[in-house]
Formats: structure tokens, C-alpha cells, sequence
């Protein structure tokens, strides 16, 4: 199945991420968060050339929701597809939820876990085929109280590490 | 069966960085693996959104200072391609000759790493000497051994200095004559040679399923190089671009310290030929800093270490609104656990080594 027969069964919209491949841009696929998963798994095994690897999630706050963009890859044809999709994150104190990817590119884990606590998105794996965690992200977010990349995050009202008073603790 | 658990990390001299390893150990077989990281977390990618667009290369000099420039060039060229600027021939042939010197700088430090892992004291001294001449040109063209903060959106921040390009030539002509040296003092020096043969062999499938790019890649026979692939910054019209992979390699750690020494003697090609351009009188190299217009971009640059990702949001305003950096040190890092296995405790600072991980670009 060619790419355009397979975008037919998801409610999308397309457009051009600039930059990549010298320049050319890359074409992206925005759909809702819920497709996430039955579009990829399209994209993975019902499409040819099929979209074999995952080679980043770029990620970006944007008016109070998250927008994820999974650059996937034709590695044939050095092909790159963006798939975005956008989640409502009003709530700074709350993470939001977005279904994996991971059993579908074994690569997506290590890419989910660099984002997870910073931006406080919790990534749901709902299938057997996950791979085990080989690699463990020492999560940061607990010391700040909060999710730092957030653009509600207030520095100044995360407590500092911990530092002796300027007396040196003598009275 | 003599089974055991041990943590290594954060801070140890047989790793990288900051990087925690749990081991299980069979004897002083590695048995299993895993790799905790984040220990070097700094929020560089949120630092940019607290500095204007004109100090972006401030910013990018920190995700890795060992390969600054590559950093500085994706995201100048990120935003760039967003303002719809193009910085012209001599301006690219300027920002090449910068990222090909600190390629062969990087990877002459690689295989430092890798001569100390195996025990070795005479040679890193020889390969650490040639690499401060590199570090020298730095010093006379921006004034800085590290963190250059040389490039800038549509430019680069000084005219060539009086007197780099002719020591250029020169440190490209000594580099290429001890190419033959190292070549000669490691890859027929028995113990480096017998250590590493058959160490951590990375197979092309693994390459493709774990994302693994540059040398790593490349020594693994797999053909990736955005350069050539996909050129930027006047790559194109360079006839020494790398061609890629060399079939006769198998991914193992001779291989990776091989496929390095073979970049640098195409670096230094590169840099030979850039240069000419670079010395050439031209317009002002340092333009005015434009307004940035709302936008997005994607961009890719073959690092030292593989490729780099670098992903820029702007509203339109004086600050960037989201920068992100996807770095090939994250994707070497997922074949540590697979390539430990099996491995002899002993051997486990050389695999790192061979592997040229840079915990600080992975966490950034």
C-alpha cells in the first residue's frame, strides 16, 4: 500500500517542516493523539516503502499544549515523514498521557525517555513487544518540583540546592 | 558459577562521564547490563530560550564543547533556514574548515582514550601534542581553545586572522604525516591490536536497528554521512567529502579507531580545500542580526560523533521558542548494553572508549 491509499483512512492534515535533507523539508502528518498508534503501525508494516525506523521525537510547548513530532525514516530511501500530534497541557503540576511508540521502533524508548520528565508527558506502553529497559534515565523533575521545560515552570520558585548560610553556619 | 551484581558510576575513571553501569557478572564475564544516565542534565536546550537569537552559538558550545562548532553550525543553520537567509560561499567554506579541524581534533582524542585504555603511556602524549596544534588554530582564529562561539546567523563572528590559513596548510601537512605514525604505532602495536580485534563488534543490523550513526556506523560498513547524503554548507562542491563506509570493516573496535584515523585523512582534505575559499576577500563576514520570523525547521549535521538533529521553534519574538538537539551520542549509548554482554570486565574502558561516547551531549 503507497503512502497516499494509507493517509486516506486517518482525518489528517499535511504540511512542510522546514530545514532537513539539505533544505528540502520534511512532509508531516498531523493527526489526532489517538490515531498515534494504528498510523504508525501502518506506516511500519502496511506501507511501502515501509517507514522501518524512528529517528527522533522532537517536541515543543506551544499555547499550553504539547506538540509531538515523530520523525520517521525510510532508511531504502533515506526518507524522512514527520507524524505530529498535539496534546493539551494546562495543568503544570500534571503529566500528560501519549501512547508509545516503542514496541513499534525498539529506538523510540530511548527518545521517550529523554523527554518524559522534563516536559512531564507520561508515555503509555500497552503492548507486550515493548522492549525491557536497557537504559534508565535518572529522572530530574523530582528535585524541581515540576517539569522544567515547561514554559509555565518558574525557576525562581524551585527550590535551590541546598548551600550553608553566608556565616558559615556560626552564630 | 561465580555470580555477582556490581555498580560502577557515577564517577569512575573507566567510564565516559557521569554514567551509572549496574553489571552482572559471571566470573569476570559480563553477564548483563544496564546503563543509568542524566547525571548531567544542565537544561542547555531550555538556556536558549532566555537568550537572543544573535547568542544562540553561546548556548550550542555547551551541549558538547569537544565538538562546539558542529552544535553551533546546526542550529545557525536552523534558524537560517527559518529567516530564509542564505550565508554564502565563502561564509560555508569558513564554517567547514572550522567543523573539519574539530572533527580531527575529536577524533584524535578518541583515539587517546582508546591508547590509554589499553595501558598505553608514550602515545597519547604523541597524539595529544599533534591535537593541541589543531587547538591552536582555534586559538588564532577565534581566540578560544574551546566553547568558540564563532558562528553567528548569516555570518561567522571575525575575519579569517592574518596568517591562519598558511598555518592551516601547515598542521594539515604534519597531520598527515604522523596519520602514518599512529597508523603504524597502534595498528601493528600487538597488544592494541590483539585487544581489540574482536571487541564489541557492532554488526550493520545493529547500526540500523539502534540508529547508530558516524564513524560508529561507518566502521560497521553501513554508509551513513549527512554531508554526502545530504550536503549543507557547501559539502556538495567538496570532492573529498567522505564516501562513506569501507566494506573491509566489521564494526569491531579496531575497526572504529581505523575508520577515525581514515576521517581525519579526509578531513584534512577538506580543510586543504576549503581553505582557499576561505582566504578569498569577500563580503562583511559578521551581517547584522535579523528579526526571525515565526517558524519551525529541522535540521542535519554530521558531528564528529555521528549525525546531529537539531530542531528549532520560533513565535516571532526575540527569543527562540523551543531548540532541541537529537545527539548520536543517545543512540551509541543503546548498543552499550547489547555490546557488554559477553565482554570481559576487564575490556570495558576500551569498549567505551572505542564506542567515543560523550555523556555531555547525551544529557545535555
Amino acid at each position: 500500500m503507497d503512502l497516499d491509499r494509507l493517509l486516506k483512512e486517518f482525518d489528517h492534515q499535511q504540511f512542510v517542516l522546514g530545514g532537513a535533507a539539505g533544505g528540502s523539508g520534511v512532509p508531516v502528518i498531523w493527526i489526532d493523539a489517538k490515531q498515534l498508534q494504528p498510523l504508525c503501525a501502518g506506516l511500519q508494516a502496511r506501507c511501502l516503502p515501509e517507514f522501518d525506523r524512528l529517528e527522533a521525537i522532537l517536541c515543543a510547548e506551544i499555547d499550553q499544549a504539547i506538540m509531538l513530532t515523530y520523525l520517521i525514516k525510510n532508511s531504502t530511501e533515506n526518507q524522512l515523514l514527520g507524524v505530529r500530534i498535539s496534546v493539551p497541557a494546562k495543568d503544570i503540576a500534571k503529566a500528560v498521557r501519549v501512547l508509545s511508540v516503542a514496541h513499534l521502533w525498539h529506538e523510540a524508548a530511548a527518545h521517550e525517555n529523554d523527554l518524559a520528565s522534563l516536559f512531564g508527558i507520561e508515555f503509555v506502553e500497552t503492548s507486550p513487544d515493548a522492549p525491557s529497559a536497557e537504559i534508565i534515565v535518572r529522572p530530574v523533575a523530582a528535585s524541581f518540583g515540576g517539569f522544567p521545560m515547561r514554559k509555565q515552570f518558574s525557576f525562581s520558585a524551585a527550590p535551590g540546592p541546598a548551600s550553608p548560610p553566608a556565616s558559615g553556619g556560626h552564630a | 558459577m561465580n555470580a555477582s551484581t556490581w555498580r560502577i558510576g557515577p564517577f569512575s575513571e573507566l567510564l565516559p562521564g557521569p554514567l551509572a553501569l549496574k553489571l552482572d557478572l559471571d566470573g569476570e564475564l559480563i553477564a548483563g547490563a544496564q546503563v543509568e544516565r542524566g547525571f548531567l542534565h544542565r537544561g542547555v536546550e531550555k538556556s536558549f530560550e532566555v537568550r537572543r537569537w544573535g547568542a544562540v552559538s553561546v548556548s550550542a558550545d555547551r551541549v558538547d564543547p569537544e565538538c562546539a562548532p558542529a552544535y553551533e553550525l546546526a542550529v545557525v543553520s536552523a534558524v537560517e533556514e527559518i529567516a530564509g537567509i542564505s550565508p554564502g560561499a565563502r561564509i560555508d567554506a569558513i564554517r567547514r574548515v572550522v567543523c573539519e579541524l574539530s572533527r580531527i581534533a575529536s577524533h584524535l582524542l578518541a583515539t587517546v582514550r582508546m591508547a590509554q585504555a589499553v595501558g598505553s603511556e608514550t602515545i597519547p602524549h604523541y597524539l595529544l601534542r599533534d591535537r593541541e596544534r589543531v587547538l591552536e588554530l582555534f586559538e588564532l582564529l577565534v581566540g578560544n581553545r574551546f566553547a568558540y562561539n564563532f558562528f553567528r546567523v548569516g555570518g561567522v563572528a571575525a575575519e579569517v586572522s592574518d596568517g591562519f590559513c598558511e598555518r592551516a596548510l601547515q598542521v594539515c601537512d604534519l597531520l598527515r604525516e604522523r596519520l602514518r605514525e599512529y597508523n603504524d604505532i597502534l595498528s601493528f602495536n600487538e597488544i592494541f591490536s590483539s585487544r581489540t580485534r574482536d571487541l564489541g563488534v557492532l554488526s550493520a543490523a545493529d547500526v540500523s536497528a539502534l540508529g547508530i550513526t558516524g564513524p560508529n556506523a561507518r566502521a560497521a560498513g553501513v554508509a551513513v554521512d549527512v554531508r554526502r547524503q545530504a550536503p549543507y554548507c557547501g559539502y556538495a562542491l567538496v570532492d573529498d567529502v567522505a564516501s562513506g563506509s569501507n566494506q573491509a570493516l566489521m564494526g569491531s573496535a579496531h575497526d572504529r579507531f581505523l575508520q577515525r584515523l581514515r576521517e581525519i585523512h579526509e578531513s584534512i582534505a577538506i580543510v586543504r580545500e576549503s581553505l582557499g575559499r576561505a582566504a578569498e576577500a569577500g563580503a562583511d563576514v559578521l551581517p547584522p542580526v535579523p528579526a526571525i520570523p515565526a517558524g519551525e525547521c529541522y535540521v542535519r549535521v554530521e558531528g564528529p560523533r555521528g549525525v546531529i538533529g537539531c530542531y528549532v521553534v520560533s513565535d516571532g519574538g526575540e527569543f527562540p521558542a523551543r531548540v532541541q538537539f537529537v545527539t548520536p551520542s543517545l543512540r551509541a549509548m543503546a548498543a552499550v548494553p547489547r555490546l557488554l554482554r559477553g565482554t570481559r570486565l576487564e575490556d570495558l574502558r576500551l569498549l567505551l572508549a572505542s564506542l567515543d561516547i560523550s555523556v555531555s551531549e547525551a544529557d545535555r
